[in-house]
């Protein structure tokens, strides 16, 4: 039987290289926290129960509604390529899948689903940390905002 | 009769020496072993497979990073865009567009957006020298009623 020629263990060696360097793979990265903050919004009364401070004034100058309730909040993890199910007010499910993470920014996919049907499916591309908002659904005749905090 | 010996001897050892060279010996070997044991098989880590398998990941990984997957998709028709983003204003008459050239405006991205329910709106705020991006669907009933 011949032995292993060196040549064979340099392109295994290099070849195996060039696999682990891919940003895209590696376990480090694989990870995410994510904060979500389900705010439902309407025209009735002024409560506002939005327990961060910082989202009150933010609500405020961002949309003209004058209520502003708190119905929930989730902390938790995304995996690469793994979707994470969660339920939102209005029997809705916010499906988050982390596609990729490469120096410091991250591409997420976001699905809110009912009956079926998506009520939105996006890509978003986000530069940690940041927040993004989902808003639009219906939770008894209110829109729903969905807030989204990613890599705090 | 031991020195009469010696010129043979010397004579026979420098003719075995010429006679038996290495050069010559590796190559009788290597016609032996022609001849009589069978081909090696095929090893598929062979430097000559290798060196172009690892040349062709390189290229397509550094393909990769010249155009990541985070490259933005092609966007919706501008007709679709313009008329969405009328009617965005229409239902959060409180958000304004963020100009495109501001740095901070590339925080977050978004490369694709649909709905099976209504038509997305994508906007962004300005709000204490930090952008937030919004995704807005705006129901189709909704848009039926109002127009």
């Amino acid at each position: 039987m011949r032995g292993i020629r060196p040549e064979t263990v340099w392109g295994t060696l290099f070849f195996m290289a060039v696999l682990t360097a891919h940003p895209g793979i590696s376990p480090a990265q694989n990870v995410e926290n994510v904060d979500l903050t389900f705010i439902v919004a309407s025209n009735e009364g002024t409560a506002n129960t939005v327990a961060n401070p910082k989202y009150n004034e933010q609500l405020k100058k961002m949309f003209s509604y004058s209520s502003y309730v708190q119905s929930g909040e989730v902390k938790d993890t995304v995996e690469f390529n793994k979707p994470k199910t969660v339920a939102v007010p209005g029997d809705y499910e916010l499906e988050l899948t982390l596609k990729n993470c490469e120096e410091g920014r991250c591409i997420m996919r976001a699905v809110i689903r009912k009956g079926g049907k998506d009520y939105v499916d996006t890509i978003i591309s986000l530069m940690k940390p940041g927040v993004f908002l989902l808003g639009g659904p219906r939770a008894d005749m209110r829109d729903l905002i969905i807030v989204i905090e990613m890599g705090f | 009769m031991e020195n009469e010996n010696q010129p043979v001897s010397k004579l026979y050892k420098e003719m075995m020496t010429r006679d038996l060279r290495e050069v010559d010996l590796a190559e009788e070997k290597r016609l032996f072993i022609a001849r009589h044991f069978e081909e090696a098989p095929a090893f598929v880590f062979r430097p000559e497979l290798l060196v172009p398998a690892g040349a062709f990941a390189f290229c397509a990984l550094l393909l990769m990073r010249v155009w990541p997957l985070s490259a933005p998709l092609p966007a919706a028709p501008e007709q679709t865009a313009r008329v969405a983003a009328e009617q965005a204003s229409a239902a959060a008459p409180a958000a304004e567009a963020v100009p495109a050239e501001d740095p901070m405006a590339h925080r977050v991205s978004v490369e694709r957006v649909s709905s099976d329910t209504g038509i997305p709106v994508v906007f962004q705020k300005t709000i204490d020298n930090s952008p937030v991006t919004i995704i807005w669907v705006i129901p189709r009933t909704d848009i039926v009623q109002g127009g």
